[in-house]
């Protein structure tokens, strides 16, 4: 399936090289994800680190951390993954 | 030990400079700084003293972190009753100064009474006086700063001095060193002004002695080793804090046009991105990251304005380099006030570096006033012809250097958004608690920081506790309460120590704090004791407002948080759980449910 997915902030630094988003990953980015993944899946797609710090906005509902393993994602969802920022 | 054992008291009214010892079994219970400092004031003063009379007493206090080649060992504290709310004001800074006051041989600065004219204060080593200050007097901090270097011929002297707002009683007026570093919140700058002090200028070369150097090179080493590997120390050396405009601007708790939305169209004008990327006249607004004393994350922002922007276009005095935007004041001087104009809010920024203002209660206030403007209150009569409107960026400079310069409608805003929206007969309109104005978090998309505004003893702040890994996981307020309450006490011993609270976001453990204490200060230091005495000291502030004044009623929110739910985002339709989590709050804290402290309680903690 196809979905959006975009990076915000610092957490677009944590990609590997070569990363599936191509070169800007703030922007909105299409990406394509078995069905039935979840956002942690996701994330694993991505190639992001397992202990990264993060949580998730789809289709601008935010996702309780709680549930970043459960919420199944779906054909044209939109997944924001940000960064929690602390200070400011 | 690092403690110098001494303080100065400086009576302005009688022109005095007296060394002191400094209160060791206080320094043992309080450590330094923040709660040091709190505790010379609740003994020396009577809160109900008006912040801006002479018996009101400035406190200008190191840690014992402070002047160490620990990392970010170079913050002090200015602690007085505050005229912005009415309670105790402890507001904290870096840079340069901090470090030479200790490097001098002091463990703090007592400021009472007034002096007759204006003075400055000069301290080098054990040598303190005060001279006259009149050729100074009606200066901003970038007039003065330089004037006093050059008079005693040494430009490696470290100042802190107000601008004109200090002088003219501007509510939240604060203290500036080393040009655009600040003890920025809760008006500090005007109690000192109200004392005719124009400066501190200090010069020191005494060193700080440590109890055991090489537990502590070894505790140092270990922290600074824990900084570098972090990934929120990377972030804020790479970009400073406001890539924050991006996550709240996207979760939905970027405050924006007086809190009455929650997302602001223009967040993206204001983030990390543009601030390093060229403008369509090639001009880029960052120049570097700057650091304070002994820092090794450097989340400082080093900025200039585009020599084109109607700002500074024909004014080349603003075309050089100064402290630019932080998370902070990209929220204050642009999302709070509809403004998407990054060089606008940077010259709003400099106003508050040059004249010595707040910018978070500077761009509160203007906030407030176009709500006013806005719903027809105050007109362009008021404002002296200033299309006040939300979005205009022309207004928000002009306002901010009016305010800053104590001229025209520039006063009212100097007020404080609380006596502002009083005046003008809308109160509800103030975005504040205690009457200091938000912090970039709005309270409803972030209950645990809408908690930590309403219970702040200096009114609403953000950097009075740490939420933000549980808002950002969740809006259920469950559990927020214990958060809070738990990173207040243990903010309010980093506060004291001389280190920067930003160690915390990058990668500090507890332990990391107490092993460098414990080195540094002759054993006997824990997480658990610095959790007791953060708790100390939280229980103190709180005596403090209570004598002063203020009561439970004062831990609230403005109505719009509490009864006008989120338009949208991540709390679309939510407002803030504050009667459900106030209650847990109080009974974690031994408060009563009037949030008095239980005898209980204050004897635990030597209070009673």
């Amino acid at each position: 399936m196809r979905i959006t997915v975009k990076l915000v902030g610092p957490l677009a630094d944590r990609l590997p090289a070569g990363n599936p988003l191509g070169p800007n990953p703030r922007s909105v980015s299409p990406f394509e994800l078995a069905e039935g993944a979840d956002v942690a899946t996701l994330l694993r797609a991505l190639g992001l680190p397992p202990d990264l710090e993060y949580f998730a906005m789809l289709n601008e509902q935010h996702v309780p951390s709680t549930a970043l393993s459960t919420q199944v994602l779906r054909e044209d969802d939109a997944v924001v993954l940000l960064p929690p920022l602390k200070g400011g | 030990m690092s403690w110098h054992r001494k303080l100065l008291r400086v009576d302005l009214s009688a022109g005095t400079c007296v060394s002191e010892a400094l209160n060791m079994e206080w320094a043992e219970a309080y450590l330094g700084q923040r709660g040091l400092a709190t505790k010379y004031l609740m003994e020396e003063i009577d809160p109900k003293v008006d912040a801006l009379a002479p018996g009101n007493k400035l406190i200008i206090a190191t840690g014992p972190l402070t002047g160490t080649m620990a990392s970010t060992g170079g913050r002090w504290s200015a602690v007085t009753k505050g005229p912005l709310t009415g309670a105790i004001a402890c507001s904290n800074s870096g840079g340069q100064f901090g470090g030479e006051l200790k490097m001098a041989g002091w463990d703090m600065i007592i400021l009472e009474g007034r002096s007759a004219k204006p003075v400055y204060l000069y301290i080098e080593n054990d040598h303190a006086e005060l001279i006259d200050a009149a050729h100074l007097w009606g200066r901003s901090v970038w007039e003065a700063e330089p004037a006093i270097k050059a008079a005693h011929n040494d430009p490696l002297i470290r100042v802190a001095s107000i601008g004109e707002a200090g002088e003219n009683g501007c509510r939240y007026a604060c203290i500036v060193n080393d040009l655009h570093r600040a003890a920025g919140r809760s008006g500090v700058g005007a109690v000192m002004g109200s004392k005719q002090l124009k400066a501190i200028a200090v010069r020191g070369s005494v060193g700080v002695k440590l109890a055991n150097p090489k537990a502590f090179m070894q505790a140092v080493s270990a922290a600074s080793t824990a900084l570098a590997k972090s990934e929120g120390r990377m972030g804020f050396t790479r970009y400073g804090t406001i890539p924050m405009m991006d996550v709240t601007g996207t979760f939905g708790a970027l405050p924006t046009r007086n809190n009455r939305e929650v997302q602001f169209e223009g967040h993206e004008k204001l983030n990390a991105t543009a601030m390093q990327s060229p403008n369509e006249h090639g001009h880029t607004n960052l120049i570097t990251n700057g650091a304070c004393f002994a820092c090794t994350i450097g989340c400082g922002r080093i900025c200039h304005i585009d020599p084109q922007h109607f700002s500074v276009k024909d004014r080349p005095e603003y075309h050089h380099a100064s402290g630019g935007l932080e998370y902070e004041t990209a929220y204050a001087l642009g999302a709070a006030v509809g403004v998407d104009d990054m060089d606008a809010a940077t010259f709003a920024g400099f106003m508050c570096n040059e004249h010595g203002m707040d910018p978070i209660s500077l761009g509160g206030s203007i906030a407030a006033a176009m709500e006013l403007f806005d719903l027809g209150i105050i007109t362009e009569a008021d404002t002296g012809g200033i299309k006040l409107e939300f979005g205009n960026a022309e207004a928000l400079c002009k306002m901010a250097e009016m305010t800053g310069k104590g001229e025209g409608f520039g006063k009212d805003i100097g007020l404080g958004s609380k006596l502002l929206c009083q005046k003008y007969g809308r109160p509800e309109l103030s975005m504040a608690v205690k009457g200091q104005e938000f912090a970039a978090y709005d309270g409803r998309a972030m209950q645990g920081m809408g908690l930590a505004y309403a219970t702040s003893n200096r009114g609403a702040c953000h950097l009075r506790a740490n939420p933000y890994a549980d808002d950002f996981g969740t809006t259920a307020p469950e559990g927020k309460a214990a958060i809070v309450k738990s990173s207040q006490d243990f903010i309010a011993a980093i506060d004291s120590t001389g280190l920067c609270v930003f160690t915390l976001h990058a990668g500090s453990t507890e332990q990391h704090y107490a092993a460098q204490i414990d080195a540094a200060c002759g054993g006997g230091w824990s997480v658990e004791r610095l959790h007791e005495t953060g708790e100390r000291i939280w229980n103190l502030e709180r005596q403090f407002n209570l004598a002063a004044g203020l009561s439970a009623a004062d831990d609230t929110l403005p109505k719009r948080i509490l009864s006008e739910p989120a338009p949208s985002g991540a709390a679309k339709g939510l407002v803030c759980k504050l009667p459900d989590m106030l209650p847990k709050y109080y009974a974690l804290r031994g408060w009563s449910a009037d949030g008095i402290p239980e005898p209980a309680t204050l004897s635990r903690l030597g209070l009673g």
